[in-house]
């Protein structure tokens, strides 16, 4: 039964470009795709739609990726949906704060398509 | 003249000694009851007073002491006339002489005379204590003025501190001070003992001003000022009197406020009471004092504008990066990913010569985003702003991984890559990420800069800071702990990564170490790089209280070595593992 239902895959950026090719990446392998162009937006799908795993950009506007993973972490009924947290790489202070908030992973920009696709499979198997 | 006090009611005695007395030159007087003795003794002030204890209703030692109470040096020599039988111990206390009726008139104005020098000498010494303890006062103000001027480097605070200064130690009725801000500002601090007509403001802003011209004559004024621009501040420390234009006729004392080069203001003190030389000394060193920490201060608020210039830079520097970091990789990120997606395969099929060129433009996407971080790296790092996570490592582990991350690669050109440790384990206390990061730079050099089929070598041991020859370090040769103390006798792992590349020409290796630098032009368009790999490797070596040389044979190979401090205490290693 499960296996006829496509995973859902939240993919919260504010960058058209990458939103783009992020959503390409993730239906190419066979998911659906949801899109979310700032935090406001970010929170209200992911609780709508209660996404598989949720690709998540740290710089949005009206709430930054942080703020967004840490209301949904430390909320009982969401804080299971994986969240791949995406970042710029310089940003290393930014690193600690992103394992604060109960991000599951940490991807720093520019990201490696391949390693992202792994990430996602790994954690729709958890 | 001395002066002496009779005290007696034997009209006869009075009238002898007086007689007496005038006869060899002093000025007597007597009286008959003890309240008329304590009143000439505060008016007449006499030298000497002479006591006839046969008054048998006065107590003597009360006597005595009310009469040197009204003495305000508390030394009137006080001479008790009693008569042979008197049996009275308590007389005996609190004169000074005694003679017995009858007296014997020259041992009377001997014992007078005698008693004249005590008081003399004793007037001496009060005046001497008294200029002694004036002195040390001024020296204690002056001291303390001194120490509080040199506690602050506001201007304001440093002028108010002068003020207080010469007021506590001149005990003047008023001071002033007038303080040049900038050309056409001025403040006129006035310190007061009792409030200021307005007319008296007025008079001693003119007198200031004029004070301040006259200073430099012909010369030109170190700042342009007119009277109105002067702005006055005024610091009254009692109400209950007024002091008018009058005061102006007092006694007074004015300086420049300056040193050799610079001009600050000018001072000025009024007392009624005249000043000594020794005021005027002490007038001169406060104000002498308080030029210097004015010089430092005008040049603490020049350092303290730099800096918040500088505070602007270094934000504008980092927001810079912030913008180049976000900015730069997000649009990277984007054509990074596309080209991936379409080599992929994801997109249909691709041809060769598209699949070449699409890698072509991967390639140098990722080499573009290695070029940024290797700059923010670098600026990272020189701000200070790098961030260590250090905790125990085994050493071991990161070289594992770099050097497998490196196998494809080097595979390409047949280069053979080799670990050789001489144990298994060799923990050091630093940041597996940044240790991961010198390490790639340093093996993706070597095999860079390797030809084809040759081999890169990394070698790791154990040694001591007494066997390494600190003379091929770079920057300094000196092995330095963050207590500053020479290291001797520290054990460090050395690693060592060595190739059979192009090698470095003897007189090039100084430069390795530096920024943008690579050895050959067309070299570097050959492989690629920033020349930013050695000086971020070199500066997080040194992070780790370590350090980086190179050694080198022309077309033969080079081995750049780098050696981190052993990390001693096994107990913190093991409760780490746990």
């Amino acid at each position: 039964m499960t296996k006829n239902i496509k995973k859902k895959i939240l993919i919260v950026d504010d960058e058209p470009d990458i939103v783009e090719t992020l959503k390409f990446l993730v239906e190419s392998e066979g998911f659906e795709s949801i899109i979310a162009m700032d935090g406001e937006e970010a929170l209200r799908k992911a609780k709508e739609e209660n996404p598989d795993v949720m690709i998540l950009d740290v710089m949005l506007p009206k709430i930054n990726g942080y703020k967004v993973c840490r209301l949904l972490k430390f909320d009982n009924k969401y804080k299971h949906i994986p969240i791949l947290m995406v970042t710029a790489r310089s940003q290393e202070e930014d690193k600690v704060i992103g394992e604060e908030t109960g991000a599951d992973e940490y991807i720093t920009k520019p990201f490696d398509i391949n390693e992202l696709i792994e990430k996602i499979h790994l954690y729709l198997k958890h | 003249m001395s002066k002496i006090l009779i005290l007696s009611r034997d009209l006869n005695i009075n009238k002898d000694l007086i007689g007496l007395l005038s006869g060899v030159g002093y000025e007597a007087i007597s009286v008959e009851t003890e309240k008329e003795a304590i009143k000439a003794a505060g008016e007449f002030s006499p030298d000497i007073a002479i006591i006839d204890t046969s008054i048998v209703d006065i107590n003597i030692v009360s006597t005595c002491r009310s009469l040197k109470l009204q003495n305000e040096t508390n030394d009137i020599q006080i001479v008790l006339l009693t008569s042979k039988d008197s049996d009275s111990q308590e007389v005996l206390v609190g004169a000074d002489g005694y003679i017995t009726k009858p007296f014997n008139e020259n041992i009377l104005i001997a014992t007078v005379n005698a008693h004249l020098r005590i008081k003399k000498l004793l007037d001496i010494l009060y005046t001497n204590n008294s200029e002694l303890a004036k002195s040390l006062y001024q020296l204690n103000v002056l001291y303390n003025t001194s120490s509080q001027l040199a506690g602050t480097l506001d201007k304001t605070k440093l002028i108010n501190i002068m003020n207080t200064g010469l007021d506590k130690s001149l005990n003047s009725s008023l001071c002033h001070a007038l303080v040049m801000n900038e050309p056409q500002d001025a403040t006129l601090i006035i310190n007061s003992m009792y409030p200021i007509t307005e007319a008296l403001e007025e008079a001693l802003k003119l007198r200031a001003m004029l004070s301040y011209k006259s200073l430099f004559e012909n010369n030109k004024l170190p700042f342009e000022l007119s009277i109105g621009d002067i702005t006055v501040e005024k610091h009254i420390k009692e109400q209950d009197g007024l002091f008018d234009l009058n005061i102006l006729n007092w006694d007074c004392m004015f300086s420049a406020i300056s040193t050799a080069d610079k001009f600050f203001g000018t001072v000025e003190i009024i007392r009624k009471n005249e000043f000594s030389g020794e005021d005027s000394t002490c007038f001169q060193t406060v104000v002498k004092q308080v030029s210097l920490p004015l010089e430092s201060a005008l040049l603490y608020e020049e350092i303290q504008k730099t800096n918040i210039k500088l505070e602007k830079l270094e934000k504008l520097k980092s927001e810079f990066i912030s913008i180049v970091s976000h900015e730069l990789r997000t649009p990277l990120t984007s054509i990074k990913n596309s080209l991936e997606m379409m080599l992929s395969g994801r997109m249909g099929e691709i041809t060769n010569i598209q699949d070449n060129f699409l890698n072509l433009a991967k390639r140098n996407v990722d080499r573009l985003a290695g070029i940024i971080n290797d700059l923010l790296d670098l600026s990272k790092i020189e701000a200070g702003k790098m961030e260590y996570r250090f905790e125990p490592l085994n050493i071991l582990e990161p070289v594992k991984f770099v050097m497998s991350t490196f196998e494809n690669l080097a595979d390409k050109k047949h280069i053979q890559l080799f670990i050789n440790s001489s144990k298994d384990e060799f923990n050091i206390y630093g940041d597996s990420n940044r240790i991961e990061q010198i390490l790639t730079n340093l093996v993706s050099n070597a095999i860079k800069f390797t030809p084809n089929n040759g081999k890169v070598a990394v070698n790791i041991e154990k040694i001591n800071a007494d066997s390494i020859d600190t003379t091929l370090f770079y920057n300094d040769s000196s092995l330095i702990d963050s207590n500053g103390e020479l290291n001797f006798g520290q054990d460090y792992v050395k690693i060592t990564i060595e190739d059979t590349g192009i090698g470095i020409k003897t007189e090039d290796i100084p430069k390795v170490f530096d920024k943008f630098q690579q050895i050959e032009s067309s070299l570097s368009r050959e492989v690629g790089g920033t020349g930013l790999g050695l000086p971020i490797a070199m500066q997080l070596i040194e992070a780790h209280k370590g350090k980086i040389w190179l050694e080198s044979e022309f077309e033969k190979g080079s081995k750049f070595s780098f050696i981190i401090p052993l990390f001693q205490d096994t107990r913190l290693l093991t409760n780490h593992k746990k």
